[in-house]
């Protein structure tokens, strides 16, 4: 199973995408498998800069962003909390370095 | 058409004298979208005669043209002009039908009343885009036109990116190098437009996050700026969530220095 990772930060230039090894897709999975489930409304990013990140491994695909992550599959999708939003930074610092900018932190 | 030399020309003129301006409110100026008669269209030939323009329009008595919106000294001129031998020479049928249309256009405008009239005034930006994000905002149209595509409001479905149609483009994130491809793409830079709408095309201007990304604005008929983050949505608010009245001003996140303003001419550019 090949997972590739992706943060939606740029406008003009494509989004950067990244290979994301099966170790950090491990701790991805265990992550999530134990978030609660989050009822609320989806927290909505400004329009520019950064507005979240993904993992897709085959049909599945998890968003992050700002403490809540959502899964996708076959249509149905499922949100939970992302507590001191870490998967979000887990994903995000699975990124090579040099394709996201090197001040960029998500705190 | 009719044509008046010498004398008659000169009797025109004197008729047509401007005897008063018409005042803020007080009247309607000729309509333009009017089925039937709209005013009669008058040009001097040679040099014009003091104070009436080269050319201008008369309606209802009263007359319309560059720095001209006054009542004629006649103002029955066009019945005067529909009842000459010269509309007489154009067929037996053309006076009663324009001294008909002439009567049914003068009914209709005493009936309008001045509130009623939606004033055109000449717009700013009347060559700007309309905003129009559900035309952007669909999944086929969307995730493919980035910033660069939406503010040349030029769709190629290819995330069009300064200087590729071109075959030469950007090689940094800076705003030299992102201007410079622009500028192969048939845009024109404007660093001393200060948000001023041009006569021709659009307006647009681009901002940089230095090394790392670039993002582009257009400013719409209606005077604000809009904006599509890469493949997000079409919007007009800032990351205030204010409208944008100007691109410099606007909070634009990491997105801190101000390059400069660019023009687009329609039919000029070519993106991919």
């Amino acid at each position: 199973m090949q997972c590739v990772g992706g943060a939606f930060i740029y406008s003009g230039r494509p989004n950067p995408t990244w290979h994301i090894d099966k170790s950090t897709v491990g701790k991805l999975e265990d992550l999530w498998n134990l978030m609660e489930l989050f009822h609320g409304v989806l927290p909505k990013s400004p329009p520019l800069g950064y507005s979240g990140c993904f993992m897709k491994c085959d049909d599945r695909k998890w968003f992050a962003y700002s403490n809540v992550v959502t899964l996708k599959k076959n249509n149905k999708s499922e949100s939970r909390i992302d507590k001191d939003r870490k998967f979000e930074k887990l994903l995000f610092n699975s990124a090579p370095i040099g394709i996201l900018p090197n001040s960029f932190i998500i705190e | 058409m009719i044509e008046l030399v010498e004398k008659d020309a000169q009797d025109a003129i004197e008729r047509l004298q401007p005897i008063g301006k018409i005042e803020r409110g007080e009247k309607i100026p000729p309509l333009r979208s009017f089925l039937g008669y709209r005013g009669m269209l008058i040009e001097q030939i040679g040099e014009p005669e003091k104070g009436l323009p080269k050319v201008f329009r008369m309606a209802n008595g009263d007359i319309f043209g560059p720095n001209l919106a006054h009542h004629a000294k006649d103002k029955t001129f066009e019945e005067f002009i529909c009842g000459s031998t010269h509309v007489k020479e154009l067929g037996p049928k053309y006076p009663p039908l324009i001294l008909g249309e002439l009567k049914e256009y003068m009914i209709f405008i005493e009936k309008l009343k001045i509130k009623d009239f939606i004033w055109s005034l000449e717009k700013p930006c009347k060559c700007g885009p309309i905003y129009e994000p559900d035309w952007w905002n669909v999944p086929s149209i969307q995730p493919y036109n980035n910033c660069y595509n939406y503010a040349s409001n030029y769709r190629t479905n290819t995330f069009a990116q300064p200087g590729r149609a071109a075959e030469d483009m950007y090689n940094a994130i800076t705003c030299a190098e992102v201007k410079s491809g622009a500028v192969k793409d048939e845009l024109i830079d404007a660093p001393d437009n200060d948000n001023k709408c041009p006569d021709e095309g659009h307006l647009v201007a681009l901002v940089i996050w230095p090394n790392w990304d670039y993002h582009w604005y257009r400013k719409g008929q209606n005077e604000y700026w809009s904006h599509k983050p890469g493949g997000t949505a079409v919007t007009n608010l800032d990351n205030d969530g204010n409208t944008i009245s100007d691109p410099r001003t606007a909070n634009r996140g990491s997105y801190t220095e101000f390059c400069t303003f660019m023009v687009v001419k329609h039919g000029h550019i070519k993106l991919n």
